[in-house]
């Protein structure tokens, strides 16, 4: 068999008819993976906001937790930033770039979701667990030992980076090692 | 202007239904493939620009949206409202009633790597080295090297078969 030969075998599977587009289905099938994606993200978002406003009473009855305010709004001003940047890639318009750009920038945008979770969990979560303990009284006390803190402490974050790590090894791993070997398919 | 929608998938279904052919396992999979590329196709439109042809603008997008399915297969599979009621039936995964040459380059075609699945059906549907590295976004010189090799492998596994 020869190359005009392959050819002419491939073009004989061709569909004369065209298919009937029924745009309802199409709309509903609109939220695949990435709609999902773009949901989750918004979700972030108004949870982390809600959780903000509901510092504001505990403020009024706790007015020494403000001191720690400045750092929570640099966190959440960065958290705002980044989250929005994800979010504008992920929208774009990237189907119809070369394969090697658009398999780059799916990379890339998991990546950045997975530092961006790992960043927020691993900075915000151990600060709202200081506000915690002092709103529940027991900072002053636990603050006069300061090993039984830091030990506190680093226990507390060490869980957080084993559950941070587990979920995003199980979720989002296996999907960049996927793009990763798509590229190297393409001698990138 | 941007080109009509229905009529873009009119004049070039062949092109989605090849590809569909070619990264699909199975039936599901073919469906959801099909769909996922009409979507795709449908958000990116009004972003054609007309800097390349209509068809290798397509082949882009339906190349990057079966690659990019498979990595997330798993996770949406069975998820979508299923097409059946709007394919005709020949729109489907298998090529049975077909002849046997067909189903068995069609074989031999998804045993490649899916990157040289996309490179052996652009050089198939008569795509020349420029456009095949325009859509890829790799250089002439590595379109070459890569068919040349990979027609032989295709050779191979038509004749292993026979």
């Amino acid at each position: 068999m020869n190359e005009e030969e392959l050819k002419q075998i491939w073009n004989k599977d061709k569909v004369a008819v065209a298919p009937v587009i029924n745009f309802e289905a199409l709309q509903k099938n609109m939220s695949g993976w990435e709609g999902k994606l773009r949901r989750k993200i918004k979700i972030d978002i108004i949870t982390n906001a809600a959780a903000y406003v509901l510092l504001i009473p505990a403020a009024i009855y706790y007015p020494e937790i403000l001191y720690l305010a400045p750092f929570m709004i640099l966190i959440w001003v960065w958290y705002l930033w980044e989250t929005l940047r994800i979010y504008r890639q992920e929208t774009g318009s990237t189907e119809s770039v070369s394969t090697i750009e658009y398999l780059k920038t799916k990379k890339r945008f998991l990546e950045n979701y997975i530092s961006r979770t790992r960043y927020i969990v691993f900075i915000s979560t151990p600060i709202s667990a200081l506000v915690g303990l002092y709103m529940s009284g027991y900072l002053p006390k636990i603050w006069q030992t300061p090993l039984l803190l830091a030990a506190i402490l680093i226990s507390f974050e060490l869980m957080l980076i084993i559950v941070v790590e587990i979920y995003v090894r199980k979720v989002y791993l296996p999907s960049i090692y996927e793009l990763k070997e798509l590229l190297n398919q393409l001698d990138y | 202007m941007t080109p009509d929608f229905e009529q873009t998938i009119q004049h070039n279904v062949n092109i989605l239904h090849k590809l569909c052919r070619v990264y699909s396992n199975d039936e599901t999979e073919y469906q959801e493939l099909f769909q996922d590329m009409l979507i795709q196709i449908w958000r990116a439109l009004p972003n054609f620009r007309g800097e390349a042809q209509i068809s290798t603008w397509l082949y882009r997008v339906c190349i990057n949206t079966a690659l990019g399915y498979r990595t997330r297969a798993k996770k949406t599979a069975g998820k979508f409202v299923p097409l059946e009621e709007n394919l005709p039936s020949a729109f489907s995964f298998g090529l049975d009633g077909k002849d046997e040459q067909s189903n068995r380059l069609l074989k031999a075609v998804r045993e490649l790597k899916p990157v040289d699945r996309a490179i052996v059906s652009l050089y198939l549907d008569e795509k020349s080295y420029e456009e095949t590295a325009q859509i890829l976004g790799i250089t002439k010189t590595n379109v070459a090297t890569r068919l040349m090799r990979l027609k032989k492998q295709l050779l191979e596994k038509l004749s292993a078969y026979e």
